[in-house]
Protein backbone atom coordinates (compact mmCIF):
# COMPACT_ATOMS: atom_id res chain seq x y z
CA UNK A 1 0.00 0.00 0.00
CA UNK A 2 2.94 2.44 1.02
CA UNK A 3 4.82 1.55 -1.64
CA UNK A 4 2.20 2.14 -4.21
CA UNK A 5 1.46 5.59 -3.01
CA UNK A 6 5.33 6.39 -3.02
CA UNK A 7 5.34 5.00 -6.69
CA UNK A 8 2.41 6.65 -7.65
CA UNK A 9 3.78 10.34 -6.04
CA UNK A 10 7.10 9.38 -7.91
CA UNK A 11 5.20 9.15 -11.35
CA UNK A 12 3.55 12.40 -10.77
CA UNK A 13 6.60 14.00 -9.82
CA UNK A 14 8.13 12.79 -12.94
CA UNK A 15 5.23 13.84 -15.22
CA UNK A 16 5.16 17.58 -13.69
CA UNK A 17 8.95 17.75 -13.80
CA UNK A 18 8.80 16.86 -17.51
CA UNK A 19 5.67 18.76 -18.17
CA UNK A 20 7.38 22.08 -16.65
CA UNK A 21 10.79 21.54 -18.88
CA UNK A 22 8.92 21.08 -22.26
CA UNK A 23 6.65 24.30 -20.85
CA UNK A 24 9.60 26.20 -19.94
CA UNK A 25 11.13 25.18 -23.59
CA UNK A 26 8.53 27.01 -25.15
CA UNK A 27 7.37 29.65 -22.71
CA UNK A 28 10.40 31.85 -23.35
CA UNK A 29 10.40 34.56 -25.97
CA UNK A 30 10.45 34.52 -29.56
CA UNK A 31 11.84 37.37 -31.37
CA UNK A 32 10.77 37.70 -34.92
CA UNK A 33 12.44 40.64 -36.72
CA UNK A 34 11.58 42.36 -39.76
CA UNK A 35 14.19 44.14 -41.47
CA UNK A 36 13.43 46.30 -44.32
CA UNK A 37 15.76 48.26 -46.86
CA UNK A 38 14.35 51.13 -49.49
CA UNK A 39 16.28 53.23 -52.07
CA UNK A 40 15.77 56.40 -52.88
CA UNK A 41 17.60 57.96 -55.87
CA UNK A 42 18.61 61.70 -54.84
CA UNK A 43 19.13 64.40 -57.36
CA UNK A 44 22.48 64.30 -56.14
CA UNK A 45 23.29 61.60 -57.62
CA UNK A 46 23.69 59.40 -54.56
CA UNK A 47 21.40 56.73 -53.09
CA UNK A 48 19.73 57.08 -49.67
CA UNK A 49 19.17 53.95 -48.22
CA UNK A 50 16.34 53.85 -45.65
CA UNK A 51 16.46 50.74 -42.83
CA UNK A 52 13.95 50.24 -40.93
CA UNK A 53 13.71 47.27 -38.50
CA UNK A 54 10.58 45.92 -36.71
CA UNK A 55 11.08 43.32 -33.72
CA UNK A 56 8.18 41.39 -32.33
CA UNK A 57 8.23 39.41 -29.33
CA UNK A 58 6.16 36.05 -30.24
CA UNK A 59 6.35 34.13 -27.32
CA UNK A 60 5.56 34.25 -23.57
CA UNK A 61 7.88 35.67 -21.57
CA UNK A 62 8.92 38.69 -21.91
CA UNK A 63 13.17 39.40 -23.51
CA UNK A 64 14.90 41.77 -21.11
CA UNK A 65 18.19 43.78 -22.48
CA UNK A 66 16.99 43.84 -26.26
CA UNK A 67 19.96 44.79 -28.36
CA UNK A 68 20.00 45.62 -31.83
CA UNK A 69 22.68 45.58 -33.84
CA UNK A 70 22.68 46.10 -37.57
CA UNK A 71 26.65 46.04 -38.52
CA UNK A 72 26.56 44.88 -42.02
CA UNK A 73 26.54 48.13 -43.68
CA UNK A 74 30.66 48.47 -44.55
CA UNK A 75 31.72 52.03 -43.60
CA UNK A 76 33.29 52.51 -46.89
CA UNK A 77 30.47 52.51 -48.83
CA UNK A 78 27.69 53.85 -46.88
CA UNK A 79 27.89 57.12 -44.73
CA UNK A 80 25.33 56.87 -41.81
CA UNK A 81 22.83 60.29 -42.27
CA UNK A 82 20.37 59.78 -39.02
CA UNK A 83 20.02 57.30 -36.58
CA UNK A 84 22.08 54.93 -35.11
CA UNK A 85 22.80 51.29 -36.54
CA UNK A 86 22.52 50.12 -32.47
CA UNK A 87 20.01 50.89 -30.33
CA UNK A 88 18.95 48.70 -26.98
CA UNK A 89 15.77 48.72 -25.18
CA UNK A 90 14.82 47.82 -21.84
CA UNK A 91 12.57 45.10 -22.11
CA UNK A 92 10.17 43.22 -25.30
CA UNK A 93 7.03 42.25 -23.51
CA UNK A 94 5.41 39.50 -25.49
CA UNK A 95 3.04 40.60 -28.67
CA UNK A 96 4.58 43.85 -28.56
CA UNK A 97 7.13 45.43 -31.21
CA UNK A 98 9.24 47.61 -30.91
CA UNK A 99 10.65 49.46 -34.18
CA UNK A 100 14.29 50.91 -35.02
CA UNK A 101 15.03 53.18 -38.32
CA UNK A 102 17.88 54.72 -39.84
CA UNK A 103 19.50 56.44 -42.91
CA UNK A 104 22.65 56.15 -44.93
CA UNK A 105 23.97 57.28 -47.94
CA UNK A 106 25.74 55.43 -50.48
CA UNK A 107 27.58 56.73 -53.18
CA UNK A 108 29.67 53.80 -55.29
CA UNK A 109 27.78 52.02 -57.83
CA UNK A 110 27.91 48.05 -56.44
CA UNK A 111 25.70 45.56 -55.83
CA UNK A 112 25.56 45.42 -51.69
CA UNK A 113 24.55 41.82 -49.72
CA UNK A 114 23.63 42.92 -46.60
CA UNK A 115 23.43 40.24 -43.35
CA UNK A 116 20.73 39.95 -40.91
CA UNK A 117 20.99 42.20 -37.59
CA UNK A 118 21.74 40.69 -34.64
CA UNK A 119 19.45 40.77 -32.04
CA UNK A 120 20.67 40.17 -28.10
CA UNK A 121 18.58 39.55 -25.83
CA UNK A 122 18.27 38.18 -21.92
CA UNK A 123 15.88 35.66 -20.67
CA UNK A 124 15.45 35.12 -16.54
CA UNK A 125 15.48 31.31 -16.84
CA UNK A 126 18.81 31.11 -18.74
CA UNK A 127 22.46 32.80 -18.27
CA UNK A 128 23.88 32.88 -21.57
CA UNK A 129 23.05 35.57 -23.77
CA UNK A 130 20.02 34.79 -26.58
CA UNK A 131 20.47 35.56 -30.40
CA UNK A 132 18.20 35.91 -33.14
CA UNK A 133 18.81 37.33 -36.64
CA UNK A 134 16.22 39.33 -38.39
CA UNK A 135 15.35 38.82 -41.80
CA UNK A 136 17.45 38.74 -44.66
CA UNK A 137 17.51 41.93 -47.01
CA UNK A 138 17.53 41.35 -51.01
CA UNK A 139 20.61 42.09 -52.72
CA UNK A 140 21.02 46.54 -53.36
CA UNK A 141 21.72 47.94 -56.97
CA UNK A 142 23.10 50.91 -55.69
CA UNK A 143 23.01 53.55 -58.39
CA UNK A 144 21.97 51.24 -60.76
CA UNK A 145 21.19 52.06 -64.50
CA UNK A 146 17.65 52.87 -64.98
CA UNK A 147 16.35 52.98 -68.07
CA UNK A 148 14.83 56.52 -69.71
CA UNK A 149 10.68 56.82 -69.17
CA UNK A 150 9.11 56.74 -72.37
CA UNK A 151 7.52 60.09 -73.62
CA UNK A 152 3.84 59.81 -71.86
CA UNK A 153 4.41 56.99 -70.03
CA UNK A 154 2.42 58.76 -66.86
CA UNK A 155 -0.85 59.53 -69.55
CA UNK A 156 -1.00 55.99 -70.39
CA UNK A 157 -0.77 55.01 -67.21
CA UNK A 158 -3.69 57.39 -66.05
CA UNK A 159 -5.50 56.56 -69.17
CA UNK A 160 -5.46 52.83 -68.25
CA UNK A 161 -6.15 53.88 -64.79
CA UNK A 162 -9.09 55.70 -64.93
CA UNK A 163 -10.09 55.44 -68.73
CA UNK A 164 -13.14 52.76 -68.18
CA UNK A 165 -14.49 55.26 -65.06
CA UNK A 166 -14.30 58.28 -67.21
CA UNK A 167 -15.77 56.74 -69.91
CA UNK A 168 -18.77 55.30 -67.84
CA UNK A 169 -19.88 58.68 -66.19
CA UNK A 170 -19.55 60.68 -69.61
CA UNK A 171 -21.97 57.86 -71.08
CA UNK A 172 -24.55 58.07 -68.18
CA UNK A 173 -24.87 62.24 -68.01
CA UNK A 174 -24.54 61.82 -71.61
CA UNK A 175 -28.00 60.33 -71.72
CA UNK A 176 -29.28 61.65 -68.79
CA UNK A 177 -29.01 64.85 -71.04
CA UNK A 178 -30.38 63.72 -73.83
CA UNK A 179 -33.30 62.54 -71.79
CA UNK A 180 -34.03 65.15 -70.02
CA UNK A 181 -33.95 68.11 -72.78
CA UNK A 182 -36.44 66.91 -75.35
CA UNK A 183 -37.70 70.09 -75.44
CA UNK A 184 -36.08 71.90 -78.38
CA UNK A 185 -36.38 69.50 -80.58
CA UNK A 186 -40.20 68.74 -80.04
CA UNK A 187 -40.82 72.61 -80.27
CA UNK A 188 -38.87 72.80 -83.81
CA UNK A 189 -40.83 69.48 -84.91
CA UNK A 190 -44.41 71.65 -83.59
CA UNK A 191 -43.23 74.56 -85.36
CA UNK A 192 -42.81 72.67 -88.55
CA UNK A 193 -45.70 70.59 -88.78
CA UNK A 194 -47.45 74.21 -88.33
CA UNK A 195 -46.36 75.72 -91.61
CA UNK B 1 -29.98 66.95 -84.16
CA UNK B 2 -27.16 65.75 -86.75
CA UNK B 3 -25.11 67.00 -83.86
CA UNK B 4 -26.50 64.67 -81.07
CA UNK B 5 -26.17 61.98 -83.27
CA UNK B 6 -22.78 62.87 -84.39
CA UNK B 7 -21.96 63.04 -80.45
CA UNK B 8 -23.64 59.76 -79.97
CA UNK B 9 -21.76 58.18 -82.20
CA UNK B 10 -18.54 59.75 -81.45
CA UNK B 11 -19.36 58.72 -77.44
CA UNK B 12 -19.80 55.01 -78.22
CA UNK B 13 -16.62 54.94 -80.86
CA UNK B 14 -14.35 56.32 -78.05
CA UNK B 15 -15.88 53.94 -75.24
CA UNK B 16 -15.04 51.07 -77.03
CA UNK B 17 -11.47 52.20 -77.76
CA UNK B 18 -11.06 52.68 -74.09
CA UNK B 19 -12.36 49.31 -73.24
CA UNK B 20 -9.61 47.88 -75.67
CA UNK B 21 -7.12 49.37 -73.43
CA UNK B 22 -8.57 48.10 -70.13
CA UNK B 23 -9.39 44.70 -71.70
CA UNK B 24 -5.33 44.43 -72.44
CA UNK B 25 -5.00 45.20 -68.58
CA UNK B 26 -7.25 42.32 -67.92
CA UNK B 27 -5.74 39.38 -69.05
CA UNK B 28 -6.17 36.42 -66.96
CA UNK B 29 -2.82 35.27 -65.45
CA UNK B 30 -1.51 31.89 -64.61
CA UNK B 31 -3.04 30.34 -61.35
CA UNK B 32 -0.07 30.71 -58.97
CA UNK B 33 1.43 34.57 -59.30
CA UNK B 34 5.54 34.20 -59.31
CA UNK B 35 7.37 36.44 -56.87
CA UNK B 36 10.52 36.97 -59.23
CA UNK B 37 13.45 37.62 -56.64
CA UNK B 38 16.97 37.49 -58.00
CA UNK B 39 19.67 35.97 -55.00
CA UNK B 40 22.79 36.06 -54.15
CA UNK B 41 25.34 34.76 -51.52
CA UNK B 42 23.05 34.98 -48.67
CA UNK B 43 19.65 35.59 -48.77
CA UNK B 44 16.47 34.57 -50.94
CA UNK B 45 16.46 32.81 -54.47
CA UNK B 46 13.83 33.33 -56.62
CA UNK B 47 10.94 30.75 -56.81
CA UNK B 48 12.36 27.35 -57.16
CA UNK B 49 11.11 25.03 -59.66
CA UNK B 50 11.48 21.79 -57.27
CA UNK B 51 8.52 20.76 -55.34
CA UNK B 52 8.83 19.77 -52.23
CA UNK B 53 5.83 18.24 -51.44
CA UNK B 54 5.13 15.72 -54.28
CA UNK B 55 8.34 13.00 -52.89
CA UNK B 56 6.13 13.30 -49.11
CA UNK B 57 6.38 15.36 -46.42
CA UNK B 58 8.82 15.31 -43.79
CA UNK B 59 8.50 15.33 -40.34
CA UNK B 60 9.28 17.98 -38.04
CA UNK B 61 13.03 17.93 -36.39
CA UNK B 62 12.67 17.89 -32.22
CA UNK B 63 14.27 20.68 -30.62
CA UNK B 64 12.72 23.23 -33.51
CA UNK B 65 9.80 25.51 -32.44
CA UNK B 66 8.74 27.80 -35.52
CA UNK B 67 6.40 30.68 -35.61
CA UNK B 68 4.76 32.88 -37.90
CA UNK B 69 3.58 36.73 -37.90
CA UNK B 70 1.44 38.50 -40.69
CA UNK B 71 3.80 42.16 -39.74
CA UNK B 72 1.33 44.88 -38.72
CA UNK B 73 -1.63 43.08 -40.29
CA UNK B 74 -3.56 40.92 -37.05
CA UNK B 75 -6.34 40.19 -38.65
CA UNK B 76 -4.75 38.38 -41.49
CA UNK B 77 -6.07 40.13 -44.61
CA UNK B 78 -4.62 39.42 -47.47
CA UNK B 79 -5.89 41.48 -50.56
CA UNK B 80 -6.11 38.95 -53.55
CA UNK B 81 -3.85 39.30 -56.66
CA UNK B 82 -1.27 41.89 -54.44
CA UNK B 83 1.70 40.62 -52.93
CA UNK B 84 1.31 39.93 -48.61
CA UNK B 85 4.19 39.50 -46.75
CA UNK B 86 4.15 37.41 -43.81
CA UNK B 87 7.02 36.20 -40.90
CA UNK B 88 8.57 33.28 -39.88
CA UNK B 89 10.19 32.82 -36.44
CA UNK B 90 12.44 29.73 -36.13
CA UNK B 91 14.49 28.66 -32.99
CA UNK B 92 17.12 26.26 -33.41
CA UNK B 93 17.39 24.11 -29.70
CA UNK B 94 19.26 21.86 -31.19
CA UNK B 95 23.21 21.36 -31.01
CA UNK B 96 23.89 21.32 -34.93
CA UNK B 97 23.73 24.22 -37.52
CA UNK B 98 20.36 24.39 -39.35
CA UNK B 99 19.79 25.09 -42.70
CA UNK B 100 16.53 26.47 -44.03
CA UNK B 101 16.04 25.15 -47.93
CA UNK B 102 12.42 26.85 -48.50
CA UNK B 103 9.17 27.85 -47.06
CA UNK B 104 6.51 26.88 -49.29
CA UNK B 105 2.65 27.24 -48.59
CA UNK B 106 -1.17 26.13 -50.01
CA UNK B 107 -4.56 27.46 -49.89
CA UNK B 108 -7.44 25.42 -48.71
CA UNK B 109 -11.33 25.08 -48.42
CA UNK B 110 -12.48 26.31 -45.13
CA UNK B 111 -14.72 23.73 -45.07
CA UNK B 112 -12.81 20.93 -46.34
CA UNK B 113 -9.90 20.88 -45.95
CA UNK B 114 -8.68 17.94 -48.44
CA UNK B 115 -9.45 20.87 -51.38
CA UNK B 116 -6.58 22.35 -52.68
CA UNK B 117 -7.38 25.83 -54.19
CA UNK B 118 -4.07 27.59 -54.68
CA UNK B 119 -0.20 26.17 -54.63
CA UNK B 120 1.48 29.02 -53.82
CA UNK B 121 4.99 29.23 -55.16
CA UNK B 122 8.01 28.50 -52.83
CA UNK B 123 10.47 30.52 -51.86
CA UNK B 124 14.41 29.17 -51.69
CA UNK B 125 16.71 30.21 -49.65
CA UNK B 126 20.87 30.16 -50.54
CA UNK B 127 23.19 29.21 -47.40
CA UNK B 128 20.58 30.14 -44.69
CA UNK B 129 21.58 28.94 -41.75
CA UNK B 130 20.57 29.09 -37.82
CA UNK B 131 23.18 28.16 -35.48
CA UNK B 132 22.68 26.61 -32.35
CA UNK B 133 20.37 27.99 -29.43
CA UNK B 134 19.61 31.11 -31.86
CA UNK B 135 16.31 31.98 -33.24
CA UNK B 136 16.05 33.50 -37.06
CA UNK B 137 13.44 34.76 -39.24
CA UNK B 138 12.51 34.67 -42.88
CA UNK B 139 10.41 36.60 -45.00
CA UNK B 140 7.59 35.20 -47.33
CA UNK B 141 6.31 36.82 -50.00
CA UNK B 142 3.82 35.41 -51.63
CA UNK B 143 0.29 36.24 -53.61
CA UNK B 144 -3.31 34.84 -53.35
CA UNK B 145 -4.73 34.53 -57.31
CA UNK B 146 -6.66 37.84 -58.07
CA UNK B 147 -9.59 35.97 -58.93
CA UNK B 148 -10.04 34.19 -55.84
CA UNK B 149 -13.32 34.83 -54.28
CA UNK B 150 -13.62 36.73 -50.71
CA UNK B 151 -13.99 35.28 -47.51
CA UNK B 152 -12.03 33.11 -45.12
CA UNK B 153 -9.74 30.19 -46.56
CA UNK B 154 -7.34 27.39 -44.66
CA UNK B 155 -4.22 28.98 -45.31
CA UNK B 156 -0.90 26.00 -44.24
CA UNK B 157 2.44 27.16 -44.55
CA UNK B 158 5.06 24.90 -44.13
CA UNK B 159 9.52 25.90 -43.74
CA UNK B 160 11.65 22.88 -45.26
CA UNK B 161 15.47 22.62 -43.12
CA UNK B 162 18.22 20.28 -42.71
CA UNK B 163 19.61 19.30 -40.38
CA UNK B 164 23.05 17.29 -40.57
CA UNK B 165 22.01 16.42 -44.20
CA UNK B 166 18.84 14.82 -42.84
CA UNK B 167 15.54 17.37 -44.13
CA UNK B 168 13.45 17.96 -41.97
CA UNK B 169 10.02 19.98 -42.21
CA UNK B 170 7.79 21.86 -39.93
CA UNK B 171 4.29 23.74 -40.40
CA UNK B 172 4.11 27.44 -38.94
CA UNK B 173 1.18 28.39 -39.59
CA UNK B 174 -1.95 25.91 -40.14
CA UNK B 175 -5.24 28.61 -39.91
CA UNK B 176 -7.85 30.98 -41.76
CA UNK B 177 -6.93 33.75 -43.84
CA UNK B 178 -9.01 36.19 -44.87
CA UNK B 179 -9.42 37.50 -48.64
CA UNK B 180 -10.33 40.18 -49.90
CA UNK B 181 -11.15 41.87 -52.80
CA UNK B 182 -9.01 44.10 -54.78
CA UNK B 183 -10.06 47.43 -55.84
CA UNK B 184 -10.99 50.04 -53.44
CA UNK B 185 -14.13 52.38 -52.95
CA UNK B 186 -13.73 53.45 -56.59
CA UNK B 187 -14.57 51.20 -59.12
CA UNK B 188 -16.53 50.71 -62.42
CA UNK B 189 -19.36 48.90 -61.69
CA UNK B 190 -19.80 51.31 -58.17
CA UNK B 191 -19.59 54.13 -60.57
CA UNK B 192 -21.82 53.10 -62.71
CA UNK B 193 -24.39 52.06 -60.71
CA UNK B 194 -24.17 55.57 -58.53
CA UNK B 195 -24.75 57.57 -61.70
CA UNK B 196 -27.50 55.25 -63.07
CA UNK B 197 -29.30 55.41 -59.60
CA UNK B 198 -29.05 58.88 -59.67
CA UNK B 199 -29.75 59.50 -63.42
CA UNK B 200 -33.17 57.38 -62.62
CA UNK B 201 -33.67 59.01 -59.52
CA UNK B 202 -33.97 62.55 -61.66
CA UNK B 203 -35.84 61.16 -64.12
CA UNK B 204 -38.65 60.47 -61.57
CA UNK B 205 -38.43 63.76 -60.51
CA UNK B 206 -38.67 65.29 -64.24
CA UNK B 207 -41.50 62.91 -64.45
CA UNK B 208 -43.45 63.91 -61.28
CA UNK B 209 -43.13 67.59 -62.12
CA UNK B 210 -44.64 66.77 -65.37
CA UNK B 211 -47.46 65.39 -63.95
CA UNK B 212 -47.94 68.02 -61.22
CA UNK B 213 -47.76 70.61 -63.68
CA UNK B 214 -50.00 68.64 -66.11
CA UNK B 215 -52.82 68.52 -63.13
CA UNK B 216 -52.79 71.91 -61.46
CA UNK B 217 -52.89 73.17 -65.46
CA UNK B 218 -56.28 71.26 -65.59
CA UNK B 219 -58.18 72.67 -62.69
CA UNK B 220 -57.58 76.23 -63.89
CA UNK B 221 -59.12 75.34 -67.67
CA UNK B 222 -62.81 75.40 -68.08
CA UNK B 223 -63.92 72.41 -69.86
CA UNK B 224 -64.18 73.25 -73.41
CA UNK B 225 -66.25 70.73 -75.17
CA UNK B 226 -66.34 70.62 -79.07
CA UNK B 227 -69.95 71.12 -80.50
CA UNK B 228 -69.32 71.82 -83.72
CA UNK B 229 -71.99 73.39 -86.46
CA UNK B 230 -74.89 71.11 -85.09
CA UNK B 231 -77.02 73.40 -82.88
CA UNK B 232 -77.63 75.73 -85.22
CA UNK B 233 -81.26 75.79 -87.13
CA UNK B 234 -80.68 75.47 -90.59
CA UNK B 235 -83.72 77.30 -90.97
CA UNK B 236 -81.76 80.30 -89.57
CA UNK B 237 -79.05 80.49 -91.65
CA UNK B 238 -79.71 83.01 -94.79
CA UNK B 239 -77.84 81.25 -97.48
CA UNK B 240 -79.99 78.42 -97.46
CA UNK B 241 -83.05 80.59 -98.92
CA UNK B 242 -84.35 80.41 -102.38
CA UNK B 243 -82.57 76.19 -102.44
CA UNK B 244 -84.34 72.85 -102.01
CA UNK B 245 -84.43 72.75 -98.24
CA UNK B 246 -86.32 76.00 -98.13
CA UNK B 247 -88.74 74.25 -100.99
CA UNK B 248 -89.19 71.07 -99.04
CA UNK B 249 -89.78 73.00 -95.73
CA UNK B 250 -92.84 74.70 -97.47
CA UNK B 251 -93.95 71.76 -98.73
CA UNK B 252 -94.01 70.11 -95.85
CA UNK B 253 -95.87 72.53 -94.21
CA UNK B 254 -98.17 73.06 -97.32
CA UNK B 255 -99.18 69.19 -96.32
CA UNK B 256 -99.87 69.20 -93.00
CA UNK B 257 -102.15 71.52 -93.75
Amino acid sequence: MAGWVIGSVICVLVALFSASSTIASSEGPFIVAHKKAKLTRLKSGSERVSVSIDVYNQGFATAYDVTLNDGGWTQDIFDIVSGNTSTSWERLDPGAVLSHSFELEAKTKTMFYGPPAVITFRVPTKASLQEAYSTPILPLDILADRPPEKKFEWAKRLLVKYGALISVVSIVVLFVYLVATPSKSSGAKGSKKKR
Amino acid sequence: MTIRVFLILSLLILSSSFLHVVRCDLDPDSEVVDSAEEGGDLGIVGEDAQDFGAGGSFSPAPGVETVSVFPRNPSKLVVAGEESELLVGIKNEGESYLNVIAIQATVHLPFDHQYLVQNLSAQAFNNASVPPSAQATFPYIFSISKFMQPGAFDFVGTIVYEIDQNPYQSTFYNGTIEVTEAGGLLSVESVFLFCLGIALLGLLGFWIRGRIQHFSKKTKRSPKVEVGTGTTDPSMDEWLQGTAYTQSVSSKSKKKK
